[in-house]
């Protein structure tokens, strides 16, 4: 397995294409998402200069797990799309904080739906810990997530420390929560 | 970061994580409603509900008034064993601080597990899994 670590300028627009391509096949084909996306690539506003990526790639270069980190002190997905996720708390601000999303390790040639968080992968731990370590080396003491609540527990099993910033919600079908991991 | 809500308890509040302060009494006077129940195991898996195969889950509970809060956790369910067919998985999950707990060791969670424990969740449980596999 192989982890590439990009900032956006810093990725070549062929990486880019297969990364957006990628992450259409998994949060709106697989998962479902209903995200307002071009057809064949999901790209949003917070894939802007300010972020990094992370990326992961099997033996044959194929893309089999991507994550994203943005600082807080720019427009983050927690801030601008789900501040209803922290109830009346402002959302943080601060270089020492990062947001951490678009997590995924689906492998979208061999998918197969398990909700249980304990079946987690390698890949994913080592994706999780490869974005700890990128954040981290960017100044980042903590990370504020928007996921569902699988990766929450996901999160605990594998060793962070992670809590609730506010209430679950349901989104379009999903359940949804903030939370904060300490790196 | 505080961020207090002037129509809260005094002993209630938001902390810089946003997560909410309170102390353990605080905590017990708490209603909290059902907010979600869910299965972890595939309704295609192979499981006997009346003989072996243990069911994984996750419930939600929560409450919206003042301050948000916001409880989960995680539960099996065991059908070998009689009393006990519906057990607690794990630590429970919070947006609680509770005052005077060690987060990292393991006061707080016990603090939420007793709480729970006074919460009448597992029919709940027992209606989702009712639902998921029947």
């Amino acid at each position: 397995m192989l982890f590439e670590t990009y900032s956006y300028e810093s990725m070549s627009n062929l990486a880019k294409s297969e990364l957006f391509s990628y992450r259409y096949k998994v949060f709106v084909d697989i998962l479902g998402w209903d995200l307002d996306t071009p057809q064949g690539i999901e790209v949003d506003q917070f894939d802007s200069p300010a972020a990094h990526y992370i990326l992961s790639r099997d033996d044959g270069g194929n893309i089999v797990g991507c994550a994203r980190l943005l600082p807080t002190t720019q427009p983050y997905l927690l801030s601008e799309v789900f501040p209803d996720l922290l109830s009346e708390a402002e959302p943080p601000e601060s270089p020492r904080i990062w947001e951490l999303s678009r997590f995924t390790t689906i492998d979208v040639n061999a998918y197969q739906s398990n909700m249980n968080p304990r079946a987690y992968s390698k890949v994913t731990r080592d994706l999780l810990d490869e974005c700890l370590r990128c954040a981290k080396q960017n100044g980042a003491k903590q990370l504020v997530t928007v996921s569902p609540i699988g990766i929450e527990r996901l999160v605990r099993i594998m060793g962070y420390k992670i809590s609730r910033m506010g209430p679950v919600v349901d989104y379009d079908g999903h359940i949804i929560v903030a939370c904060n991991i300490e790196i | 970061m505080i961020n207090r809500d002037s129509n809260a308890p005094s002993d209630d509040l938001t902390s810089f994580d946003c997560r909410v302060e309170m102390d353990k009494d605080t905590l017990f006077q708490t209603q909290l409603r059902h907010i979600y129940t869910g299965v972890y195991n595939a309704p295609s898996e192979h499981v006997n509900l009346s003989g072996s195969g243990c069911i994984y889950g996750f419930t939600e509970w929560g409450r919206n008034d003042y301050s948000v809060i916001s409880i989960g956790w995680d539960w099996v369910y065991q059908p070998g064993l009689e009393n006990r067919r519906v057990v607690i998985c794990g630590h429970p999950f919070s947006n609680v601080l509770i005052v005077g707990a060690n987060r990292f060791r393991s006061d707080e969670s016990e603090v939420l597990k007793v709480f729970i424990d006074g919460l009448d969740w597992k029919p709940r449980v027992l209606s989702t899994i009712k639902d998921a596999f029947n």
